[in-house]
Parts: structure tokens; C-alpha cells; sequence
């Protein structure tokens, strides 16, 4: 069991448990459980009397009460894609804090180490990429031909991608770009003599963009009383959707 | 036979996905092969209840149940498991299909790919939620015996 006894030892808490979340929500998480691990973590500590958390898809707040007084602490979200193993490390983290007697100050520490953490390589990404395209592409209906162009298209557009998101454009000229050059590769494959369809190689070579995952989190959301992270995760997901109905369209229009 | 190799495409590509999402080494197999099962049951079900809100319904059901099991059995949260399997099912292609037919101007079949779109999503929402409920309810009622053998 974890004490605290001042006022710093408090905001250590409080920075602890407000990485949590942010690590939570930015790593692609559900809000719900984004809040309930800073609660968790908060009232593992007896001299909290009362604990709040309150998570965006933009932003987390964090508020508890020591001493009779509130205490809030409040971090932007800068999203960085989705990282599972993030998530669950942070889940065994915020478990250890409450089982165990991990201090306050190692918690935080590791905590920063799982946020400053580097994410999956190049070459992971482009491989898994290019295999899930390639998949989508026979599943919805496609032959060895699209197997083959979904392949080659997923390899690139990732590759394309991943260096794009150093420059830390906005979400919707990422998914702009992606999407003109997976349509482009598969109507240029088409005109060289390729034997695949033009529509399954795009469908497959688009599904490491479209929007599918986090607008049915978004309708979980707004399920479980998350209006807001709701209404925001599906805003974003149809502005995403037309960004690469853009995409795919212009190269459709001129050239198909 | 058709199913069997779909089962297979559909776990290759959940597969990928937990590669590409960088989930934990553990958790790979299970997602794989409930991603595999959840498309099976969709596929079947369709031809049977003839409305994709009713199969979208039942498939999110079957992978929210079964990975809240996986979750309890190997301590992860339950979102390891859930998000690469819901994947093939996601109207991904649906969301593009109805925003390119806007662009377009194609109003009928517009509408047609948003409605199905918009059902699909609610019926898969709506599948995982009461699969974490049943999940939340059960553990519950095994706490209450557990406190009632203390005592």
C-alpha cells in the first residue's frame, strides 16, 4: 500500500496517473478504460478521499482530492496511431502499482519509459501492411492477380505513410496521399498489363486507411455513455473516409 | 470448402493486422484465430437470417465473449483481442464506398451504402457491449458466491 503525506507527493500521483491515461487514449484505447486505469491508480492510494478522470480523444483531466482540497492535472493528446503493446504494458503497470508496493517515483518512471517508448519499425509495418492488403484484397473477392497488386500497393503505401508521419501533417492529407497513390499504383499495374481488377486492388490496398475500427469505437462509445469521445471519433472518421474517397476519386476521374 | 478457405485468409490477415497494430507476441494466436471463427460465423449466418444487422450482431457478439475470456485467461485487457479480429467484419470498405458515392453524386446507391453501413457499425457496436455486460454481470454473481463460501 502506497501513502502519500505532502502536497509533491501528491502531483507525483496525479502526473502518474494522468500518464496512464494519456498513454491509454493515444495508443488507441477505449475512453472508458482510459479513465477507469487513472481511477484505479488514484484509489490505490488511501489518503485520496475522491478521484475523478474525464478523457478525449484530444485531451485527459485527472482531479483528486488529498488534504479537503481538489487537485487537477490536465494533458494534451498527440495521437500517435495505434500500439497495443503500449496499452498493455500500462495495464500491467497500473495492476503492479495496486497489487504490489512499487513506489510512486518507479511507477512514474516506467511509466515515461512506456510513453517515450519507440513504436513498430519500418520494415514490420511494410510487411504486415502489405500481407493484411494482399488478404483483404482475396477476401472481398479478388483473385491471385489482386493477391499480387493489393501485395505490392500495401507494401508502398505504408512505406509512403510511415515517412509522411514525421512531417506531422493532419490526418486528412495523409489519408489524401495514401489513398491517390494506392489507386494510382492499381490503375498503373491495370494499364501495364497486370490482370487485376482495378476495384478489389483498391479495396484491399485502402483498408490499412479506412476508417472501419474507430468509428464502431465511437458507436461503443457513445454505448457507454461517452458522448463526446463518440461524437469526435466520428467526425474524425468521416472526414477520413472522404479524404480517401478524394484520393481515390481524382485518380479515378482522370485517369480511369 | 469456400468457408474453410476464407477462415484461413480472414486469420492470415487478423494475423497481419496484430502485427501491424504491434500487438504483444502473446495475444497474436488467439486474436488470429477468433478473427477467423467471427468471419465464419458472419458468412454463415447471412444466407440464415437474411439481414446483415442480425449476423453483424451475432459475430461481434462471439468475438466480445470470447475475448473477454482470452482477457481473463491471459490478464490482458480485453481490447488486445477485440480490435484485430473485429477487423475483417469493420465496414471499412463501406464508409469509403459510401463517401466515394457522395463524391460522385450517385444518390441511390449512396444511400444504399451508408444505410448498410451505418446498420453494420451499430449492429457490431451493440454486439461488443453486451458481450462486456454479460462478462461484467457473471463476474459479479462469481464474487457474490465467493464472499457467501467466506462467510
Amino acid at each position: 500500500m502506497q501513502h502519500i503525506n505532502s502536497e509533491r507527493e501528491l502531483k507525483k500521483l496525479l502526473d502518474l496517473a494522468v500518464m496512464s491515461s494519456l498513454i491509454m487514449v493515444s495508443n488507441g484505447a477505449e475512453i472508458f478504460r482510459a479513465e477507469d486505469v487513472a481511477e484505479i491508480i488514484l484509489k490505490a492510494v488511501p489518503e485520496v478521499t475522491h478521484a475523478d478522470s474525464y478523457c478525449f480523444p484530444t485531451g485527459v483531466f485527472v482531479t483528486a482530492e488529498f488534504d479537503d482540497l481538489p487537485t487537477t492535472a490536465f494533458k494534451k493528446v498527440r495521437p500517435e496511431g495505434y500500439n497495443l503493446i503500449k496499452i498493455e504494458k500500462c495495464n500491467s503497470l497500473s495492476r503492479r502499482f495496486v497489487e504490489t508496493d512499487l513506489s510512486i517515483e518507479e511507477a512514474l518512471k516506467q511509466a515515461k519509459e512506456i510513453f517515450y517508448g519507440k513504436g513498430p519499425s519500418l520494415r514490420q509495418i511494410s510487411i504486415s501492411a502489405s500481407l493484411a492488403c494482399s488478404t483483404f484484397a482475396v477476401l472481398f473477392g479478388g483473385g491471385i492477380w489482386d493477391f499480387c497488386a493489393a501485395a505490392l500497393s500495401g507494401f508502398l503505401v505504408s512505406t509512403i505513410i510511415y515517412n509522411l508521419s514525421r512531417f506531422s501533417l493532419t490526418f486528412f492529407i495523409e489519408n489524401f496521399i495514401g489513398a491517390f497513390f494506392s489507386a494510382l499504383i492499381a490503375v498503373t499495374l491495370n494499364k501495364l498489363g497486370f490482370k487485376n481488377s482495378v476495384d478489389y486492388t483498391i479495396i484491399g490496398s485502402i483498408m490499412i486507411l479506412v476508417p472501419g475500427f474507430p468509428i464502431t469505437n465511437a458507436a461503443r462509445d457513445i454505448f457507454s455513455n461517452q458522448y463526446m469521445s463518440g461524437i469526435i471519433g466520428i467526425t474524425k472518421a468521416i472526414f477520413q473516409a472522404f479524404a480517401i474517397a478524394a484520393g481515390v476519386g481524382i485518380v479515378l476521374k482522370v485517369v480511369g | 470448402m469456400k468457408l474453410f478457405f476464407e477462415f484461413i485468409v480472414s486469420m492470415i490477415s487478423v494475423f497481419a493486422f496484430t502485427f501491424f497494430f504491434n500487438a504483444p507476441r502473446r495475444a497474436m494466436l488467439f486474436s488470429g484465430i477468433i478473427g477467423g471463427l467471427s468471419w465464419v460465423i458472419f458468412k454463415l449466418m447471412l444466407p440464415i437470417t437474411g439481414s446483415y444487422l442480425f449476423s453483424g450482431f451475432l459475430a461481434s457478439l462471439f468475438i466480445g465473449l470470447s475475448s473477454e475470456a482470452c482477457a481473463i485467461f491471459y490478464k490482458m485487457p480485453a481490447t488486445m483481442f477485440i480490435m484485430p479480429a473485429l477487423l475483417p467484419l469493420v465496414p471499412g470498405a463501406g464508409t469509403y464506398y459510401s463517401m466515394y458515392y457522395l463524391i460522385n453524386e450517385d444518390a441511390k446507391n449512396a444511400h444504399l451504402a451508408i444505410t448498410q453501413t451505418i446498420y453494420l457499425i451499430i449492429s457490431l457496436a451493440i454486439g461488443i457491449v453486451i458481450a462486456s455486460v454479460i462478462t461484467r454481470l457473471v463476474r459479479v454473481y462469481f464474487r457474490s458466491i465467493k464472499k457467501n463460501l467466506k462467510k
